[in-house]
């Protein structure tokens, strides 16, 4: 399997070139175009429960998309909101994703739903978050650039910026400052990442341009 | 846990590539054997291990090095049990501190949780009690004539279960006693109309705008003709009040109090037939009842009644309710009698001694033509 992100960051993409006997698994409606030679088919990700606990608590679709050939072919992937994607290689390790970050992966990957806190969810951040882990390549994508931090230690992220974290790192929710502060500065809660792992940002978040739009209307 | 003592997990380390790698990690005898999935071994003594709990689960145990060079990591639950006993208890001290500061930092987060949901069903009330601030005072402001516009329409939509009663001795009756009470309602200019429904139900409602529906079962059921204007003063408070149509703001919520800020009936109005249809409009909450049990007790003793009377008839429902037909129509949508019979007593106790001048009715007259509107045969004089 080949990979390529093209037309990075604003409005990338991802093609993706599978060999016979190859297969690659996508959120449903990603796929922008695909070769004749490429079988797709429709599945719930794990079953009836793991599909639904991914659709009402992970933000994702209930059915994922799996693509395979006999011979070879490519599709071409896209995310529904402009925005930068990025891939990582899974060995044996996990990623949590923000709902509505999965794009595809390799049939290697399993696709879960961790548990994230009702602190998660006070924080705008929701209750749960999509679990990728095993072996393979995953792509995720974010609206904006995409931030990776390698963290031994702490970070502050504004809610709303958070796309993609390792498991080995802990969330906390608190007040960007005082209450004063937290409600005049704009910033209101924030997010206390702490421990040491990868966390993927992005550099705008999405409910940053529907309040700004919604302003002019 | 993969099996017997191995466990799936992780670890970071500057000698794997991206410096992480999934791991299956093996508890021996004096130490934790990590293999990657590129067949690279590791291994951590456990004099050498420190261990915390964290990660994104809170459950996730590290096993770090000295110098943090190593890092092994573990989300099985039977993990850090599994190292308490390993290497003969080497870690045992560790894992117990360990397990009790878990314990605290789930207390804790309970704690937290409890705290942080109180205060959000605290935050709750408050802007629900404030919209309803609001929408109250929204209606003070109202001009009285959508209190008759409301009332009127309900009227038209309500079904009076019965037929109105032109009973000359009924009408004169009921004129008499609602003459000593208008002019001491709370609101002015408030025109009050009394509807006498021959029906059994034990029961009055009175409609926004002053619109009242008298039961002649209430007339039967009444000792005196006092007791009837206690009703008839309750009655007439939810209209000066304004209860019904506070019943109906609530109905519509915050679009109510948006609207009526706005000035913009036509929702009130819409919900007001729609209640009225399903009986709903003229049901109050506690809250209300009493405001109007209080406002009769002023109208009564203003008008130079016994306010008592009102807690007598209460007494009557109370005690006869099961004989009385139709009585289950009052102590349905009048509920907890006997508290409100204790406040008005103590009210009127407050009052002091009032200059009483009773009706001079014949009540005995009125009771016969109350079982027989328009065929009661009274001696002649």
């Amino acid at each position: 399997m080949d990979a390529e992100i093209r037309n990075r960051p604003s409005f990338a993409n991802v093609r993706v070139h599978l060999r016979a006997g190859e297969g690659l698994i996508a959120e449903a409606g990603a796929m922008a175009s695909m070769s004749p030679t490429l079988q797709m088919r429709a599945r719930m990700a794990g079953g009836f429960l793991s599909a639904f606990a991914r659709r009402a608590f992970g933000g994702e679709s209930f059915f994922i998309n799996e693509f395979a050939t006999d011979t070879e072919g490519e599709v071409v992937l896209t995310q529904s909101y402009p925005g930068d994607i990025t891939s990582v290689t899974l060995q044996g390790t996990s990623l949590m994703l923000q709902p509505g970050a999965f794009l595809a992966c390799a049939p290697g990957v399993k696709l879960g739903v961790g548990w994230a806190g009702l602190a998660s969810f006070v924080g705008s951040e929701g209750l749960c978050r999509l679990k990728a882990s095993g072996t393979g390549q995953l792509w995720f994508g974010a609206y904006g650039g995409i931030i990776e931090r390698e963290l031994d230690g702490e970070l502050i992220v504004d809610s709303g910026h958070l796309v993609a974290y390792e498991p080995t790192l802990s969330l906390s929710i608190g007040l960007a400052g005082g209450i004063f502060s937290s409600i005049f500065s704009g910033e209101g809660l924030i997010t206390r990442v702490r421990g040491r792992g990868k966390i993927y940002l992005q550099s705008r978040a999405l409910e940053g341009l529907a309040g700004w739009v919604n302003s002019h209307l | 846990m993969m099996s017997g003592s191995s466990f799936q997990g992780g670890l970071f380390s500057d000698e794997v590539p991206g410096k992480r790698a999934g791991a299956t990690m093996r508890l021996g005898v004096n130490g934790i054997d990590a293999e990657t999935q590129d067949g690279q071994s590791f291994s951590l003594p456990y004099a050498q291990c420190r261990l915390e709990m964290g990660g994104a689960s809170g459950r996730m145990v590290f096993c770090h090095s000295p110098h943090r060079t190593l890092t092994l990591f573990c989300e099985d639950p039977a993990f850090l049990p599994a190292l308490g006993e390993a290497g003969r208890g080497q870690l045992a001290e560790q894992v117990s501190q360990l397990t009790q500061e878990v314990r605290r930092a789930r207390k804790q987060s309970m704690l937290r949780g409890v705290l942080g949901l109180l205060v959000v069903v605290l935050i709750g009330y408050g802007v629900y009690r404030g919209f309803a601030g609001v929408t109250a005072n929204s209606i003070e402001a109202l001009p009285i004539a959508i209190d008759e516009k409301v009332g009127k329409l309900a009227m038209e939509s309500m079904d009076l279960e019965g037929p109105k009663v032109t009973d000359p001795v009924l009408v004169q009756a009921v004129d008499e006693i609602m003459s000593r009470l208008k002019p001491h309602a709370g609101t002015a200019g408030m025109n009050f109309e009394v509807t006498i429904v021959d029906a059994p139900l034990v029961n009055a409602y009175c409609l926004p705008g002053g619109q009242i529906v008298l039961f002649t079962g209430l007339l039967k059921a009444a000792k005196s003709p006092e007791q009837v204007a206690g009703v008839l003063g309750h009655e007439m408070a939810h209209a000066t009040l304004r209860h019904g149509l506070k019943r109906i703001a609530n109905s519509l919520g915050v679009i109510a109090a948006v609207n009526l800020l706005l000035g913009d009936t036509s929702g009130l109005v819409a919900v007001a037939v729609e209640l009225a249809q399903h009986g709903l409009l003229t049901r109050h909450d506690r809250e209300q009842e009493t405001a109007s049990d209080v406002e009769a007790v002023r109208m009564m003793a203003a008008a130079g009644l016994a306010p008592t009377a009102l807690a007598d008839f209460f007494v009557i429902m109370e005690k006869d309710g099961g004989d009385v037909p139709g009585a289950i129509a009052w102590l349905s949508s009048h509920p907890q009698l006997v508290e409100r019979q204790k406040e008005i007593r103590q009210r009127s106790e407050k009052l002091g001694a009032i200059e009483q001048r009773p009706f001079k009715l014949d009540w005995e007259q009125v009771s016969r033509h109350a079982k027989e509107p328009g065929k009661a045969k009274d001696a002649k004089p």
